[in-house]
C-alpha cells in the first residue's frame, strides 16, 4: 500500500517553477473575447448609423462611402448591426453560461457530498432533462412564452444544465475525497463550511474554463435558434437573426452580410474554445497535485 | 491485553461490512490516557477500516467505540457534538501531498482549525497559537505562512500533525502517517511524534505496517489478518516473540541486514502449505 504510494510521491514533478501564462494562442483568444466583450457593450453607441434604419432601395450595396461592410437585404448598415447585434448574441450566452454554472453547481455539489439516494435521485432527474435536445426545447418555450431571447435563454439553460451538473459532479467528488477535506471533517467544520470554503475555490478554475467553453456553445445555440426565428426576432439586431435574413445574399452575389455575422460567430466560438482549453489545462496544472 | 485503566479510547465488538464482504469483525481494544496502540497488519486486513470508524468517517455495522467516555458509535447530531469529537480523537493521514489545502497557506490552516475550536479567542490570541504551534513541530515563521506546494513532503506532515494539535484532542490517530516519508525524514518525523508525546501526554493510535516504526513509538499493538485481532499484548513482546503464525510471518518479512528470503519463504510454507497447482478453471 505505502510501498507502493512512496515512489509516486517522489517522482512528482517539481512544483516550484509554475507555468502562469496561458500561451500565445490563450492570450490571443482571450484578446478576441475582450474585444466581443468591449463591443458588446459599447456598441450599440459606437454604431455608425442606426442599425434598424431601412432603404429598400440601397438593399444590396457593397462596401464604400459611409458604409464600411455596405448594406443588407434591407439596406441596413451591416456594421452598425454587428455592432449593435454583438450585446444579444454575447448577453446571452453569458446569462446562460451564469445560469448552468449556479444550478450545476449546487446540484453536483448536494450530489458529490451526499452520495447514495440523493446522488442517485439527482443523476435521474438530469437523465431525464438529458433526453431533450436544446433546440426542441427552445422551440417549446417560444411557444410557451412567445419567441425571443429570453425565451431562448431559459430553454438553453435548462439543455445545458444537465451537462454542467454532471461535470461539475465529477470535478467536486473528486475534491470531496482528498484527505484534506476528510481531516476539516474529522476537526468538526460543518459540510457548508467546508463546501464554500474549500470546496468550491478548489473547483473554480475548473468551472471557468468549462464555463468558456459552454460559451463557445451557446452562442452557436443561439444563433442556430435565432436563424431558425424562435430566438431574437427581427428586426432587432443579432448576428444569428443577420444570417437568416442575408443569406438569400449567397445566392444573388452578395454574400457580405452574412458572411461577416458567420465570421464573427466563428471567432468568438474558436476563441473560446480555445480560451477553454487554456484554462483547463492550467487548472489541471493548478490543481493537479 | 491486560485490563487498561482509564481507557481514553475504547472499542467493543466492532464489525463493518461492505455488502458481504466482512472488513472488520469482534475488533476489541483500549488505550490508556497517554499510551500508544499500533494496529499492525498487511494491506486489505482491516486496519484502516478500524481508524475510519474511530474518527466517524465509517459508520459500523455492530459495536461501540467509546472516547473520553463519550459514545461516537452514530454519526454525530449537530455541529457542537461534531466539534466536540473534533476535540477527542484526531488524524494525521498517510499522503502528505493531498491532506492540505493546495488554496490554503499554513498558518490560514491552522487558523481556521483555532476558529472552530477556540471561538471565544482573538485574532492575536489565535495568531500567537498558531506561531506556537508552527514552532511545535518544527518549522520556521516562513514556512508557517507558505502555501502547501513551497513545502517538502516531511514538512506537510509536519503541518499536518500542527493542524490535528491545534484542536488539542485526546488522542492522535496516525494512519500510516511517515510510510510515504524517505527514511532520513521519516525518522525527523518519528521523534518529533516521540518529543509530542513527551510534552502534551497525547494518546497516539498509529495504524501500520512497518513494524521498525510501531518499536519506536507504541507500547502496546494489536496484530490484524483478514478483519480479526489474530495476536496483542506489548510491542516488544509481540514483536521478539511472536505467538500467532501470521505474527510470525509478518516479521519474517521485513527486510533487515542478513536478510533471508529462503527463511521468508519457509515461514510462509509453515502457515500455508503449498498446494500443487491445480486450473482452478
Amino acid at each position: 500500500m505505502s510501498a507502493v504510494a512512496a515512489p509516486v510521491a517522489g517522482t512528482r514533478p517539481v512544483r516550484g517553477r509554475r507555468r502562469t501564462g496561458l500561451g500565445a494562442t490563450g492570450w490571443v483568444s482571450a484578446a478576441v473575447v475582450g474585444l466581443a466583450t468591449l463591443v458588446a457593450v459599447v456598441g450599440p453607441l459606437v454604431a455608425p448609423h442606426d442599425p434598424n434604419q431601412a432603404d429598400l432601395v440601397q438593399a444590396w450595396i457593397g462596401p464604400g462611402g459611409d458604409h464600411l461592410v455596405g448594406l443588407d437585404v434591407q439596406g441596413r448598415d451591416v456594421l452598425s448591426r454587428i455592432l449593435a447585434g454583438a450585446r444579444s448574441s454575447m448577453l446571452g450566452p453569458l446569462l446562460i453560461v451564469v445560469i448552468c454554472m449556479l444550478v450545476g453547481s449546487l446540484l453536483g455539489l448536494v450530489s458529490a457530498w451526499r452520495g447514495g439516494m440523493v446522488d442517485a435521485g439527482v443523476s435521474a432527474g438530469l437523465d431525464i432533462l438529458f433526453a431533450f435536445p436544446g433546440v426542441l426545447l427552445a422551440a417549446l418555450t417560444a411557444a410557451v412564452f412567445g419567441a425571443g431571447l429570453w425565451a431562448a435563454v431559459l430553454a438553453m439553460a435548462v439543455a445545458y444544465t444537465p451537462f454542467v451538473a454532471r461535470l461539475l459532479r465529477g470535478a467536486m467528488l473528486k475534491e470531496r475525497n482528498q484527505p484534506y477535506i476528510t481531516a476539516l471533517e474529522v476537526q468538526g467544520l460543518g459540510a457548508t463550511a467546508i463546501c464554500l470554503r474549500h470546496v468550491l475555490p478548489n473547483v473554480f478554475p475548473f468551472m471557468v474554463a468549462q464555463g468558456s467553453i459552454l460559451f463557445g456553445y451557446a452562442v452557436l445555440d443561439l444563433a442556430v435558434i435565432s436563424y431558425l426565428g424562435i430566438g431574437v426576432q427581427p428586426p432587432d439586431p443579432d448576428w444569428g437573426v443577420m444570417i437568416s435574413e442575408n443569406q438569400s445574399g449567397i445566392l444573388l452575389g452578395y454574400p457580405l452580410p452574412a458572411l461577416c455575422a458567420g465570421a464573427c460567430i466563428v471567432a468568438v466560438v474558436v476563441a473560446m474554445n480555445l480560451l477553454g482549453e487554456r484554462l483547463l489545462e492550467r487548472a489541471g496544472k493548478d490543481g493537479g497535485r | 491485553m491486560p485490563d487498561v485503566s482509564d481507557p481514553v479510547l475504547e472499542v467493543v465488538g466492532l464489525r463493518k461490512t461492505f455488502g458481504d464482504v466482512v472488513a472488520v469483525e469482534e475488533v476489541s481494544f483500549a488505550v490508556r490516557r497517554g499510551g500508544s496502540l499500533a494496529i499492525v497488519g498487511e494491506s486489505g486486513s482491516g486496519k484502516t477500516t478500524v481508524a475510519k470508524m474511530v474518527t466517524g468517517q465509517e459508520r459500523p455495522t455492530a459495536g461501540t467505540i467509546r472516547a473520553c467516555g463519550r459514545d461516537r458509535s452514530a454519526p454525530a447530531r449537530g455541529g457542537a457534538e461534531r466539534r466536540l469529537r473534533g476535540r477527542e480523537v484526531q488524524i494525521v493521514f498517510q499522503d502528505p501531498y493531498s491532506s492540505l489545502d493546495p488554496r490554503q497557506p499554513v498558518d490560514r490552516a491552522i487558523d481556521e482549525v483555532l476558529r472552530l475550536h477556540r471561538p471565544d479567542w482573538s485574532a492575536p490570541q489565535r495568531a500567537e497559537r498558531v506561531v506556537e504551534l508552527v514552532g511545535m513541530v518544527g518549522l520556521d515563521d516562513r514556512q508557517g505562512s507558505a502555501l502547501p506546494r513551497a513545502l517538502s513532503g516531511g514538512q506537510r506532515q509536519r503541518v499536518a500533525i500542527a493542524r490535528a494539535l491545534a484542536a488539542e484532542p485526546e488522542v492522535l490517530i496516525l494512519d500510516e502517517s511517515v510510510a510515504a516519508l524517505d527514511v532520513s525524514i521519516q525518522a525527523q518525523v518519528l521523534n518529533l511524534l516521540i518529543d509530542l508525546r513527551e510534552r502534551l501526554g497525547i494518546t497516539y493510535v498509529l495504524i501500520s505496517h512497518d513494524l521498525a516504526v510501531v518499536r519506536q513509538l507504541t507500547e502496546t499493538v494489536v496484530v490484524m489478518h483478514r478483519g480479526t485481532i489474530v495476536e496483542r499484548g506489548r510491542t516488544e513482546d509481540v514483536l521478539d516473540a511472536p505467538q500467532h503464525d501470521y505474527t510470525r510471518r509478518l516479521r519474517a518479512s521485513v527486510p533487515t541486514p542478513g536478510w533471508d528470503l529462503a527463511a521468508v519463504r519457509r515461514a510462509l510454507h509453515e502457515t500455508r502449505p503449498v498446494r500443487p497447482l491445480t486450473p482452478s478453471c
